[in-house]
C-alpha cells in the first residue's frame, strides 16, 4: 500500500537530528554560497565522466586483446572491464535530468531498453514482429543490405558512421539502439536465455573467431564490436569537455543563477529517482516479470547499475564523490544549504538516502549470491519481488523528501531555462 | 521538448498568476467537500460502471468458449467495448484501491515499447498450459498478458481462436472483472471513509489537502500523458513518418473514442456539481476567465476530435487528418498549461511524477 508519512518516520528524523547537532550547528554556521554548491556540483560531474572515459579505455584494451586473441580468458576480462566502466557512468546519471546538454547525449550511450534484433542473431523466442519497431530483427551483422519500407539502407561497412548516423534510432525509434554501453554489452554477453532463472547471457567467444566462427559473420561482428567501443570513447570524450572550464554543460549551468542551478541539481536527483529508476527501471520490471526488462538485462549487472544511480542521487545532494583511483572530491553541498534552511528537512532526505543505499546492497548482495535482478522480479518469487519491491519503496520515498527541499529551498516556483515557453506555449509548439 | 516539459511542469512561474489572486487558496472545508463530491458522484460509478461491464464480458467470452460462432464472437467484441469505455472513463484515476497490487498496469499495460504482450502471449499460447488459465496463476502473472491489450490481441485477431486461446481470453476476462470489482467494492469500504475522514488527519491522509492533490492530479496529469502517448506517438514527425500501429486499441479500432472518453471524464472532474467544483474554486479565486476558459476547451476539443473522419490509424497517415491531430494536440498543450496555471492558483503541488525521467 502507498507510503504514508507516519510517526515512524518523523521519529527516525528526530533521532538523526539529536545524533549530529553538534556537527549540524558547525556546518549550519559555515552555509556555502549557491555559487559554490553548483561549483562543487561541476566538479563532481566532471570528475565522474572523467573516470568513465578512463574506465571505458581500459575496456577498449580488453576488447583489442579480445579481438587479438579470442580465447575465454581474454573474453571474461573484457567482460569485467565493462562492468567496471558501469560504476562510475551510472554515478553520472544524476546530472542526466535538468542538464539538457547531458539530456540530449545520453541517448548515444546508454540508451535502454533495446531491440538487440537490430544488431545480431536472436533466438526464435524473441518473436519476429513488433507493433513498434520494422528493424525489430533487422539483424546487421548478418545483413549487408536492408530493405525496409521503401528505404534501403547500404551496411556493407560496419563503422562508427554507420551505427551512429545511420542505424541508431533508425526510423525513430528508440529501441534500435545501436550505440553504447548496452549495444556493447549484448555483443559480448549474447541474449541472457535463462529466463528467470540464474545465469547471464553467454555468447560464445568463437562468435569472434575468424578460424573457428560460430553465429556466422564473425567478422562483421569484431567490425562492430570495434566500431560500438571507439564511439562511446569519443562521446565519453565529448561529455567530459564539456564539464571542463568553459565547456556547454558547465556554462549552461552557471548560466541559470544560483536559484536555476540548484532545480536543476535537484531535479536531476527527484526525476531520476522516481520516475526513471523506481519506476522505469525496475517497478516495471517487477510488474513484467521478464527476463529482458532489467537495466543491464545481457550481463546481469542491474543490481550494481542500480546501485550505482542511487549513490550517483546521493553524490549530489552531500557534495561528494569517491572516484575509481579511490581519492575523494569533497565540496560545498546542497545538503549544507538545505541544513540551513530546514535542518529537520536536511536530516530526513539524508536518512532517506542512506536508506535507499541499504535497500540497493541488499539486491547487490542477492544477485551476488546467485540470484540476480532477473531472478528477483520473476513469477513465484515473493521474497525477491519483495527485495526489489523494498528499493521501490526506498526510492519513492526519498522523493518525496527532495520535493520538500526544493520547497525548503523555496525554489517550487523558480523558473528553469527554457520554461519561458510556458509563457508562450504557441511557440513550444511551433519547435 | 517532451522531455523538457517535465522540468517545467515542477517550476512553473507563477508571477503572472499572483498578481491576479484575490483572495487566500481555498479552505481545507472547502476541499474536503469537493472530495467527497467528486470520489461519490465521480469516482465510485465509474469503477461501478467498469465492475459491471467486465462482469458481462466474462459471460460472454464464457459463451464463446462453450459454442463458438460469429454471434458469440461479435457479443465478445461488443462486450469488450463496453468494458473499455469504463476503463477509458476511469483511467485518469492512478491512486487509491487501482494502485494496489498493481491493478492500474494490470487491467492496462500500455504503450509495450517492447513487444512483450506479444512475445509474452505466443509463449503462452504455444505452451497450452491448463494451468496458466486459473486465478492463481493470473494473481501473479506478467502485467502484461493479464490485461486489456492482451484480450483485444486475442477478440480482434484475424486469425481464429484456438479453443486453449479462448480459454485464455475467458481467464484474461474473468481477471479483469475480479480486479474491478474488488476496485469498486474498496472503493466504497475503504477509500472512501478515508476520505470522509482527512479532516481529522490520519496514517492515510494528512489532511483534506493531501487528498485533493491526488483528485488534481488525476485532473491535470493525464492531459499531457494522453497527448504525448495516445496522439503525439503515433501522428510522430509527418504525416508520411507516421507510425499508426503505435496508437492504443487500434486492433479494435477504437483509439479516437479512448481519448473522446478520457477527455469528457477529465471534464467532469473539472466541472463537479451544481454544488461544488474545481471551476467554483477557481471562479472564487477571482479567476473567472480562467475558468471559463479551461471549461471551453475541453468542449472545443472534445468537438475537434469528433470531426476527425477515419480512425486514428488511417488519420496519421492522411494529410488532412494528421493537421487536424496536430492541431489538436497543440490545444491539448494549451489546456495543459492552463490547468498548471489553476493548480498555481489554488496553491495545489503536482510534485515529482512517475513519467518525470522518461
Amino acid at each position: 500500500m502507498k507510503f504514508r508519512a507516519t510517526l515512524l518516520s518523523l521519529a527516525i528524523g528526530t533521532t538523526m537530528l539529536t545524533g549530529c547537532a553538534d556537527q549540524m550547528q558547525k556546518e549550519q554556521a559555515a552555509a556555502p554560497t549557491a555559487d559554490a554548491v553548483l561549483g562543487n556540483y561541476a566538479d563532481i560531474a566532471l570528475a565522474t565522466y572523467e573516470d568513465s572515459l578512463t574506465t571505458a579505455q581500459t575496456l577498449q584494451s580488453t576488447i583489442d586483446r579480445l579481438l587479438a586473441n579470442p580465447t575465454d580468458a581474454n573474453l571474461n576480462a573484457a567482460k569485467t572491464a565493462w562492468k567496471a566502466a558501469r560504476a562510475p557512468y551510472q554515478q553520472s546519471e544524476a546530472y542526466r535530468f535538468g542538464n539538457a546538454v547531458v539530456d540530449d547525449w545520453e541517448g548515444r550511450v546508454n540508451a535502454w531498453p533495446l531491440d538487440e534484433g537490430l544488431i545480431d542473431y536472436v533466438d526464435n523466442g524473441y518473436g519476429t514482429e513488433s507493433d513498434e519497431n520494422p528493424y525489430y530483427t533487422a539483424n546487421i551483422v548478418a545483413n549487408k543490405t536492408l530493405k525496409l519500407g521503401g528505404v534501403t539502407v547500404d551496411a556493407t561497412a560496419i563503422n562508427k558512421k554507420l551505427l551512429a548516423e545511420t542505424l541508431h534510432e533508425i526510423d525513430d525509434v528508440e529501441a534500435n539502439v545501436a550505440t553504447g554501453y548496452h549495444a556493447i554489452e549484448f555483443l559480448l554477453w549474447g541474449q541472457d536465455l535463462n529466463g528467470t532463472n540464474p545465469g547471464a547471457g553467454n555468447r560464445p567467444v568463437t562468435d569472434f573467431d575468424l578460424n573457428n566462427c560460430t553465429g556466422g559473420n564473425c567478422d562483421r561482428r569484431r567490425d562492430y564490436l570495434s566500431a560500438a567501443t571507439e564511439l562511446l570513447i569519443d562521446d565519453l570524450q565529448e561529455m567530459v569537455d564539456n564539464w571542463k572550464t568553459n565547456g556547454a554543460a558547465r556554462t549552461d549551468l552557471m548560466a541559470k543563477g544560483p536559484q536555476g542551478g540548484l532545480s536543476t541539481m535537484l531535479t536531476g536527483m527527484g526525476s531520476l529517482a522516481y520516475g526513471e529508476l523506481a519506476g522505469e527501471r525496475t517497478k516495471l520490471g517487477l510488474m513484467l516479470h521478464d527476463p529482458e526488462e532489467e537495466h543491464d538485462c545481457f550481463s546481469d549487472n542491474t543490481h550494481w547499475s542500480h546501485f550505482y544511480d542511487a549513490k550517483g542521487i546521493k553524490n549530489v545532494y552531500l557534495g561528494e564523490y569517491t572516484r575509481v583511483d579511490g581519492s575523494m572530491i569533497k565540496g560545498p553541498s546542497l545538503s549544507a544549504l538545505v541544513q540551513a534552511a530546514a535542518p529537520a528537512v536536511d536530516a530526513e532526505l539524508r536518512g532517506k538516502l542512506e536508506k535507499t543505499e541499504a535497500a540497493m546492497q541488499v539486491m547487490a548482495d542477492t544477485a551476488e549470491a546467485g540470484n540476480p535482478f532477473d531472478v528477483l522480479i520473476g513469477e513465484n518469487n515473493p521474497e525477491g519481488n519483495q527485495i526489489v519491491q523494498n528499493a521501490v519503496d526506498a526510492l519513492t520515498d526519498e522523493t518525496k523528501s527532495i520535493e520538500q527541499a526544493i520547497v525548503a529551498l523555496k525554489l517550487d516556483n523558480i523558473e528553469l531555462e527554457g520554461s519561458d515557453s510556458l509563457d508562450n506555449p504557441a511557440s513550444v509548439m511551433a519547435e | 521538448m517532451y522531455k523538457r516539459s517535465v522540468v517545467l511542469s515542477l517550476f512553473l512561474p507563477a508571477a503572472l498568476l499572483l498578481s491576479q489572486s484575490v483572495s487566500a487558496a481555498p479552505e481545507a472545508g472547502q476541499w474536503q467537500t469537493l472530495n467527497v463530491q467528486l470520489s461519490q458522484q465521480h469516482v465510485l460509478p465509474r469503477y461501478q460502471s467498469l465492475a459491471s461491464s467486465s462482469e458481462q464480458l466474462k459471460l460472454a467470452t464464457a459463451s464463446l468458449c462453450q459454442q463458438p460462432g460469429e454471434a458469440q464472437l461479435n457479443a465478445s467484441r461488443s462486450a469488450f467495448h463496453q468494458t473499455m469505455d469504463a476503463w477509458q472513463g476511469i483511467q485518469h484515476i492512478q491512486f487509491g484501491p487501482v494502485e494496489f497490487l498493481m491493478r492500474n498496469f494490470s487491467l492496462q499495460f500500455w504503450p509495450d515499447k517492447k513487444n512483450l504482450t506479444s512475445k509474452q502471449l505466443n509463449a503462452l499460447l504455444s505452451a497450452e498450459d491448463e494451468n496458466s488459465l486459473n486465478a492463481d496463476y493470473f494473481r501473479g502473472a506478467s502485467i502484461a498478458v493479464k490485461g486489456l491489450p492482451a484480450l483485444e490481441r486475442l477478440l480482434f485477431s484475424d486469425k481464429p481462436l484456438s479453443p486453449y486461446g479462448c480459454q485464455l481470453a475467458h481467464a484474461i476476462a474473468t481477471n479483469v472483472n475480479l480486479m474491478s470489482d474488488e476496485i469498486a467494492q474498496e472503493w466504497a469500504s475503504q477509500q472512501l471513509p478515508r476520505i470522509n475522514s482527512a479532516p481529522d488527519g490520519s496514517d492515510y491522509y494528512e489532511d483534506s489537502i493531501e487528498a485533493s492533490t491526488e483528485l488534481m492530479k488525476a485532473l491535470v496529469e493525464p492531459v499531457e500523458v494522453i497527448r504525448d502517448l495516445k496522439l503525439l506517438r503515433p501522428l510522430h514527425k509527418s504525416a508520411q513518418k507516421a507510425k499508426p500501429r503505435r496508437s492504443e486499441s487500434w486492433r479494435s479500432e477504437r483509439s479516437l473514442r479512448n481519448i473522446r472518453i478520457n477527455l469528457a471524464a477529465l471534464a467532469e472532474l473539472y466541472r463537479g456539481s451544481d454544488t461544488s467544483s474545481v471551476k467554483a474554486l477557481l471562479q472564487a479565486e477571482g479567476q473567472g476567465a480562467l475558468a471559463q476558459t479551461i471549461d471551453s476547451h475541453f468542449s472545443e476539443l472534445d468537438q475537434q476530435l469528433a470531426a476527425i473522419e477515419k480512425p486514428l490509424f488511417d488519420a496519421v497517415k492522411d494529410p488532412k487528418g494528421h493537421q487536424q491531430l496536430r492541431a489538436i494536440s497543440d490545444q491539448m498543450k494549451i489546456l495543459h498549461v492552463e490547468l498548471e496555471q489553476a493548480m498555481q492558483v489554488l496553491e495545489i503541488q503536482l510534485g515529482f511524477n512517475s513519467r518525470d525521467g522518461d
